[in-house]
């Protein structure tokens, strides 16, 4: 048990390195990025992978590596600020509900129950067909459906803790609801939430990225793994390097992150092994 | 406790068994939604057996056939179903269709001689009734046809049809050749399809022969429409009763394919014959002449950037010269295929050659000319100030219309015209002919035919004209406006060109937006398709001289 243990720490932090390399690759990028993602360069038109661009150049001779850099500093931006975005409110939301109970319970989890109902892609379609596309509308219309997991997972857990003896006695010693929540609730559910997180970190990511991809998200010229993608495609047989570089970026990084966030569950909930 | 875990492997069993239902459906819906919409497949049909078969895969199907709703005749046209009285040539020139001759009897009357001995595909003869009905319910029943020429009556007598304008209009003819006015049977229900209608109630065979129009339509063209899929496919048939010679091929399977790319795959796999509008850079992929015919010519279509003549900025002539020069149209057209523009028409008319290049990419003379003017850069930070405000000009595109032409466009003058101080944000939407009508944009991008019925009138007289219901940018020019309205008043072909070729200098002398390069219209065939041909007017694409090896 103690060796099982062990490894899943070392396999935890082996994983920790690779993404915060990553995540320092993009905090750096545009130090880091050969040339301005932004410059065009009519000359060098679709250009093969090579000496002068390790990927490639696209349509406009825009080099293809320094895009896919400073593409990483936005995603991981946004993915961070998103998933910490739905996290707080969701879990704010979840523990009123749970620990109040009652109507707050009912009317919150009937509004969770509704907005359940809407895919979040296609709802973030229907947000930016209304109000426009760009990132805030997108990340506002993502946000709206995605804190709801976090809600529910909160408010089951909390409804659970809640009758447990030593809350019934911190309350007979005259703790208050914000202490009872902040002391005595919250500690016990928090590994659950830092969790659920670690493991949406992955899937938001692409759930930006493929926003992008359909123009929603990131406006042109910013350079976006999901818009590169989709600039690509047209490309597809004549100019390949376009399309696999931005995608070998998504799936190395979804795969980091989903793998990080396994390793926070093994190390964090050891019943679930 | 075994009965508790007994329990939880049935509730598991239970649980995988729905998720597999699920997940079936979902599968099944995924690909009948495929199949429906990009199903590319010729191979299946009945009507491939035996005789020379033709598999298109189309951009467009419309949602019905009936020429006079929408754009529809154009999809009539272009499988080689629908015809018009006259039509337009290889060289954009007029040639005789249904009508063999014409005359022009005073300014606002035309007459037409209709072609003896033509036939619907259903057998019945053509007349001049038969044509003036066709032309009536176009009036009828789209508001498109009064932006041709203004219809003042019609007679019928015999084969000779007249035509009377409410004013006069230089360029009745060439827009008689708009699909709008396709020559169809409205009377095909009487007859029936069947013929063995004379039982039925009136009303109901009216029903039905709507219902003929929008399905079948009876027309004269060489090929008859045998079935419809609304915006997903046609089969055609050939119509033995042609007027013009046997038609080259047996049947026809037209599938819409509206992606670009999906049509060069059908291409490559073999499961289109012809494809058109194939995107510049694929078309490399069919080079091999063994295999693939590549047709190619210029035709009146153009990438436009229209600038708001009266939005903040861009209503200073300075601001709107600089843009013209800070942008390299050349290159762009290199990039993205065709030719370079300059003046509204594009070099397929007469009207559109030899244009002076007012505004050749000069960044020098758009920036003395902001220097000139006062705007200078005075924060450092790349962009100039015009009373304290950075330049910054709203550049609306449309995120897709099969092509990524209005994308790149829209990338390279952005980053050329920051090299002369003036910024853009790109703003990408869905719903461009809101933001195009409401004016509310500095620059736009568009894809307009300048001259849909190779003549220039139509196209000035809704864009250019003050106050006009496509004045976009809200040119307004009052000399133009004079100009505009002679060439209505001007017949000799020759003269109306030389105008419009005034105008359209004019026009750009202005500055009022930018043409970046006229679009080269494509035509793929596999090589055992023979006499396959791109006309510079986008009616036209299954001709009867098309045939199979």
């Amino acid at each position: 048990m103690r060796k099982k243990r062990n490894w899943s720490r070392i396999r935890f932090f082996m994983i920790l390195g690779i993404a915060l390399f990553l995540i320092l690759l993009a905090a750096f990028s545009s130090q880091l990025a050969p040339m301005d993602p932004l410059e065009t360069n009519f000359r060098e038109s679709l250009q093969p992978p090579g000496a002068g661009h390790l990927c490639g150049t696209d349509k406009l001779g825009r080099d293809v590596f320094s895009r896919i850099l400073c593409g990483a500093g936005n995603s991981f931006f946004l993915t961070f600020f998103m998933v910490l975005l739905v996290t707080v409110i969701g879990t704010a939301i979840g523990l009123a509900a749970g620990y109040l109970g009652r109507a707050a319970d009912t009317i919150l989890m009937r509004l969770i129950d509704v907005l359940l109902a809407f895919p979040d892609s296609v709802f973030a379609i229907a947000v930016a067909g209304i109000m426009g596309a760009g990132i805030f509308h997108t990340v506002l219309a993502l946000a709206l459906v995605w804190w709801t997991k976090y809600a529910r997972l909160t408010r089951s857990m909390v409804a659970n803790i809640r009758e447990k003896e030593y809350i019934i006695e911190a309350r007979f010693g005259g703790a208050g609801d914000l202490r009872i929540l902040g002391k005595y609730i919250l500690p016990n559910i928090l590994p659950q939430i830092i969790i659920m997180s670690a493991l949406d970190v992955g899937g938001m990511m692409m759930s930006l990225a493929g926003l992008s991809f359909l123009g929603l998200a990131s406006q042109p010229p910013a350079p976006e793994w999901g818009s590169m993608l989709y600039e690509s495609r047209q490309y597809m047989q004549t100019a390949p390097w376009m399309m696999i570089f931005p995608g070998l970026a998504i799936l190395l990084t979804v795969i980091v992150f989903n793998l990080l966030g396994d390793s926070v569950r093994d190390l964090l909930d050891p019943k679930g092994q | 406790m075994n009965g508790q875990i007994n329990r939880n492997r049935k509730i598991k069993k239970r649980f995988l068994r729905s998720c597999l239902a699920l997940a079936a459906a979902a599968g099944m819906a995924v690909l009948g939604a495929c199949g429906s919409s990009d199903s590319t497949a010729g191979t299946d049909s009945s009507a491939s057996e035996g005789g020379r078969h033709l598999n298109v895969a189309l951009f467009w199907i419309s949602t019905t056939l009936d020429p006079a709703d929408g754009y529809n005749g154009w999809v009539l046209s272009r499988i080689g179903a629908g015809e018009t009285l006259l039509r337009l040539d290889m060289d954009a020139s007029l040639e005789p269709c249904l009508a063999d001759s014409w005359e022009q009897a005073d300014e606002n009357t035309w007459v037409f001689h209709i072609r003896d001995g033509v036939t619907f595909s259903n057998g019945k003869p053509v007349d001049a009734k038969a044509c003036m009905d066709g032309i009536q319910r176009a009036f009828d029943l789209n508001d498109r046809a009064e932006e041709y020429f203004q219809l003042e009556s019609m007679t019928a007598e015999g084969q000779t049809l007249t035509i009377r304008t409410k004013e006069p209009s230089g360029a009745v003819l060439n827009n008689l050749c708009e699909p709008l006015f396709t020559i169809v049977d409205v009377h095909a229900e009487e007859s029936g399809a069947g013929g063995e209608a004379s039982g039925e109630k009136a009303e109901e065979a009216s029903a039905r022969g709507e219902k003929l129009l929008d399905t079948a339509p009876v027309c004269t063209g060489p090929y008859i429409v045998s079935s419809f899929a609304p915006e997903s496919k046609v089969e055609l048939v050939k119509n033995e009763h042609y007027w013009d010679g046997e038609p080259g091929l047996d049947t026809i399977t037209i599938n819409q394919v509206a992606d670009s790319d999906s049509r060069v795959m059908a291409m490559q796999s073999g499961e289109a014959d012809l494809t058109t509008t194939i995107d510049n850079t694929s078309l490399a992929l069919f080079s091999d002449e063994s295999q693939y015919t590549i047709y190619e010519t210029i035709g009146p279509r153009a990438n436009v950037v229209y600038m708001n003549n009266k939005s903040g900025f861009l209503s200073d002539l300075v601001i709107r010269q600089a843009v013209s020069y800070g942008a390299d149209r050349r290159t762009y057209a290199e990039l993205i295929g065709g030719e370079m523009g300059v003046g509204l028409y594009s070099t397929a008319l007469p009207c559109g050659q030899d244009i002076t290049d007012t505004y050749a990419w000069n960044p020098e003379a758009a920036e003395q000319l902001l220097d000139a003017a006062g705007y200078v850069d005075t924060d450092g930070d790349g962009i100039r100030e015009k009373d304290g405000q950075n330049i910054v000009l709203q550049y609306y595109l449309s995120a897709d219309h099969g092509s990524s032409d209005a994308t790149i466009i829209a990338q390279a003058i952005q980053s050329d015209v920051q090299k002369v101080g003036i910024g853009m944000e790109l703003v990408q939407t869905e719903n461009l002919s809101d933001i195009k009508s409401s004016h509310s944009f500095d620059l736009c991008s568009a894809n307009d035919s300048t001259a849909p019925t190779a003549d220039p009138e139509v196209f000035l007289l809704l864009h250019y004209l003050t106050g006009a219901s496509a004045n976009y940018g809200e040119y307004s020019n009052s000399e133009v406006d004079q100009m505009i309205r002679q060439l209505q008043t001007v017949f000799e072909p020759e003269e109306r060109q030389k105008l419009a070729h005034e105008i359209s200098q004019r026009i750009l002398d202005d500055a009022a937006c930018l043409y970046i390069s006229y679009i080269k219209g494509n035509t793929v065939t596999a090589s055992r398709v023979k006499n396959a041909k791109q006309f510079p007017i986008d009616y036209y694409i299954i001709t009867k001289d098309i045939t199979i090896e």
